[in-house]
């Protein structure tokens, strides 16, 4: 096993150098420049030609490829066309505000979906089992911007209920240790910010989770469907084993393995997909950061926020490789053969 | 069903979490302002766009400012300006002032300071506006003179709203952190806070005094200006008492504010020139009788009227009823008059139908710019242009544009108030390869213009630079779209038709 994760890890070098070898070459030879979208419209020629220079932008094509993997070697993606800073830097300020929003979404939908479709799979072909299918398929096919808007006019325009966006209102302060405002409240002992804290992050949350708990749903759903028609599941009915005992002990624990792939592709897909919620609502996570930055062609930004995706999904894949072998007894049966 | 009374807890926290945030707000007499352009760096010399230079005018300080109103320049730093000959401006500093932090006022050297900075900060895209600035020479700590590369009667107009003054002392201790830890100038407001793509926060400087003497003790002691790009979440936060103005209401969103006791409309002329831009050195745009063809296919009012909702002012030329320079309605202008249109092509040899042209245009970038650019390719179909409409991404839209490559396009030029450098880039010989026109008689009197002292003779000049324009149809003017700002009912504030606002003068009750 921890040959096969070493494997799986020593892979994100040539993945990343492949990934930032092609963002590199797509971003260089697609047509605009950086340059004219970084001084404002009456900026004269040699005013463009002073920021190409600053950038490196003049210089031919390879020769910024070969300055970029120098400076890649050296763990460093340069300084933010836009921003004037470090990418690391800028990329590690946002980072966090993702991570928070994705994997709550993700608890959601796991907390909605995975019920859902274990319902769903046990009262098949059930009126129950027709409206988890409606939900599922609305979920997938509600564009994501029109239901966070519709949240937002609902939840913050009508009711006053909720903050249309944003993380934390002005003047609210909480020391940062991990970026992730629930953890540092509570390690912080604000238990008061909490509710705060929550608040800003339900529309959001909600609007992401929506459109995962149909997949979810359905591949609980799928995976319980199949595991009741193996033999084993007929043989424990055979033996007088309860409703409750067979989805507790033979069902649920055998239907983990693709809850689980499914969950960690989601998560992923959550980090870098959240683009369009975090514009809606003014997260300030790396899904504003890539906006901005694609806008602009900021080819280190972009890059450097890439390269992040990248390594997450890298790293979510052996993490979910990790409680493949914890969960399932096969797994681990095979690794020690 | 017994999760309801949770639900209902929940959302009352959340409530009541809302309810603290308003309630410090209210104390503070706090306005939050919704920020719709990037805010991306802490230097003052980073950005250029209308926002930024307010948002740093209000804080460290600029020269001046227009005052639309009252249609005239008010110092912010100096207090007086004059021009001593056709290529240089004395100005005086304001007597009196103290830094933020307790430190002297500005002198002539923060001003030298600060144009090296615009010139020679690697991170600065601002030195365009100063681009005809020779030099900047002291008289005194007080009084310094601007000279002009020529004749540059319009140059209060280009500085003032944009050239921030900041401390020679601070930078010359601390470099570049002084933007960031050490953000004092001598603005209305002292920077509070500053994060990148999520807000600015500003702090009423105590000691400010306008210029004119008039009371500020009703101006808001804190100001949050607020990034929400998305007009959708403006107006909903305007709606929920999260903000207290919404800027840039599209027209779309304007129902949603209107008649509602807790929130008022406020609308205002805008100075963004839209227009559809040919490159004249490509063809078929060379042929002038094309052009005008264009101009008398475009029914402007009905656009305006079903997809601007009505939020657009008709714009003839390059100056119209909110630049500088407005003497009233052109002698010509190219009305609606599909008749004409198909008359003169025609005359230019395409009365079977043709040319075959293609028509580019930004999306999301301008009001309505899709919808818009959709509606004139069909009008221009219906005379008989054969039209192939693109819309490119944005920056490749701009990237054809800026380097003269794009034949025919729908965009705008912001902040065109003082149209003299615009005018010159865009319509100048030799400019930039935008538009590619030429005219000895427009170049002489876009000269003649920037040496003309004389006000009134200078806007006689700039009536017929602009019917030059309208004659020429090196682009068709379409309008400035007028900009709608939702407010909260307590607060009182102008919105100027550059967009933007003195804070000092607003009021909240």
């Amino acid at each position: 096993m921890l040959r096969a994760l070493a494997f799986r890890i020593a892979g994100v070098v040539p993945v990343l150098f492949l990934v930032t070898l092609v963002l590199f070459l797509l971003l260089r030879l697609a047509p605009g420049d950086a340059a004219d979208l970084l001084v404002p419209d009456d900026a004269s020629e040699a005013e463009i030609l002073r920021i190409r220079e600053r950038w490196g932008l003049d210089r031919p094509v390879l020769e910024q490829y070969a300055h970029f993997v120098q400076n890649l070697l050296r763990l460093d993606l340069g300084r933010s066309y836009r921003y004037g800073a470090d990418v690391f830097e800028l990329v590690g300020s946002r980072l966090p505000a993702t991570i928070e929003l994705a994997t709550l979404a993700l608890l959601l939908a796991a907390a909605i979906a995975i019920p859902f479709g274990i319902i769903a799979a046990i009262k098949r072909g059930s009126a129950l089992d027709g409206a988890v299918s409606v939900m599922s398929i609305a979920g997938v096919s509600t564009p994501t911007f029109w239901l966070g808007i519709l949240l937002v006019l609902f939840f913050s325009a009508e009711l006053h209920l909720l903050p249309s966006g944003g993380r934390l209102p002005y003047g609210v302060t909480l020391p940062e240790v991990t970026g992730l405002h629930l953890i540092d409240a509570v390690i912080a002992g604000r238990f008061d910010l909490i509710g705060l804290i929550l608040s800003q992050l339900v529309l959001p949350t909600a609007t992401l989770a929506f459109s995962m708990v149909g997949i979810i749903s359905r591949v609980t759903r799928g995976a319980i469907i199949d595991i009741a028609q193996e033999e084993f599941i007929t043989t424990s009915v055979a033996k007088g084993l309860t409703r409750g005992a067979i989805i507790r002990h033979h069902l649920l624990p055998n239907a983990t393995v693709p809850i689980t792939t499914i969950l960690g592709l989601e998560l992923g897909v959550l980090i870098s997909g959240s683009i369009i919620v975090e514009v809606v609502f003014s997260w300030p996570g790396l899904g504003t950061l890539l906006y901005q930055a694609i806008s602009v062609r900021d080819i280190p930004l972009v890059t450097g926020i890439v390269v992040t995706y990248t390594t997450l999904f890298i790293f979510i894949n052996v993490g979910i490789d990790l409680i493949y072998f914890m969960i399932d007894p096969r797994i681990r049966a095979a690794e020690g053969a | 069903m017994n999760d309801l009374p949770r639900l209902a807890r929940v959302l009352a926290l959340a409530g009541a979490a809302l309810c603290f945030a308003a309630s410090a707000s209210a104390q503070d007499k706090t306005m939050t302002i919704t920020a719709t352009e990037p805010m991306t760096t802490d230097n003052p010399y980073g950005e250029s766009s209308a926002p930024v230079y307010s948002l740093w005018c209000h804080t460290y300080g600029c020269l001046g400012r227009y005052d639309y109103a009252a249609k005239k320049p008010v110092g912010i730093l100096v207090e007086k300006w004059e021009a001593t000959d056709p290529t240089t401006w004395r100005f005086t500093l304001r007597k009196g002032l103290k830094r933020h932090d307790g430190g002297p006022g500005p002198t002539s050297a923060d001003v030298i300071h600060s144009l090296k900075r615009i010139r020679t900060d690697p991170e600065s895209v601002q030195s365009s506006f100063l681009a005809n600035v020779e030099a900047i020479v002291p008289v005194d700590d007080l009084t310094f003179d601007i000279r002009t590369k020529g004749p540059a009667v319009n140059l209060v107009s280009a500085l003032f709203d944009r050239f921030i003054i900041t401390s020679a002392d601070l930078y010359e201790k601390h470099g570049r952190e002084a933007d960031k830890k050490f953000a004092m100038g001598w603005g209305p407001y002292k920077l509070e806070q500053y994060q990148a793509d999520r807000r600015a926060v500003m702090r009423k400087n105590p000691e400010w005094t306008e210029i004119d003497g008039s009371s500020t003790k009703d101006s808001p002691d804190l100001v949050i200006l607020q990034q929400m790009r998305e007009p959708e979440q403006r107006v909903n936060a305007l709606l929920n008492g999260e903000v207290q103005m919404a800027r840039l209401v599209p027209p779309q969103l304007v129902k949603r504010l209107e008649n509602r006791p807790d929130v008022k409309i406020q609308k205002t002329g805008g100075i963004e020139v839209m227009f559809l831009a040919f490159n004249n050195k490509m063809e078929p745009w060379t042929d002038a009788r094309l052009r005008r063809a264009v101009a008398y296919a475009v029914n402007r009012p009905l656009i305006i009227d079903r997809l601007l909702g009505g939020y657009a002012q008709i714009q003839d030329g390059i100056v119209g009823p909110n630049q500088f320079c407005y003497t009233g309605k052109p002698d010509r202008a190219n009305e609606y008059d599909p008749a004409k249109a198909k008359a003169l092509l025609a005359e230019a040899g395409y009365a079977n139908g043709g040319p075959e042209i293609e028509f580019n245009t930004a999306v999301g970038r301008y009001v309505s710019d899709r919808q818009v650019a959709e509606a004139v390719a069909q009008m221009l179909r219906q005379v008989g242009f054969k039209v192939k409409l693109n819309t490119p991404e944005y920056a490749n839209f701009w990237a054809d544009v800026r380097r003269g490559k794009s034949p025919f396009y729908y965009m705008g030029r912001g902040s065109i108030f003082d149209p003299s450098d615009a005018g010159g880039q865009l319509f100048g010989t030799g400019g930039s390869p935008r538009v590619q026109y030429s005219n000895p008689k427009f170049d002489e009197l876009l000269s003649a213009q920037y040496a003309e002292a004389d006000p009134a003779k200078r806007c006689q000049l700039w009536r017929q630079l602009n019917q030059t324009l309208i004659d020429d149809v090196p682009s068709h003017f379409m309008w400035t779209h007028t900009l709608v700002t939702g407010l909260r009912a307590n607060v009182d504030i102008n919105v100027d038709s550059s967009g933007e606002f003195w804070l000092p003068s607003a009021k909240m009750k």
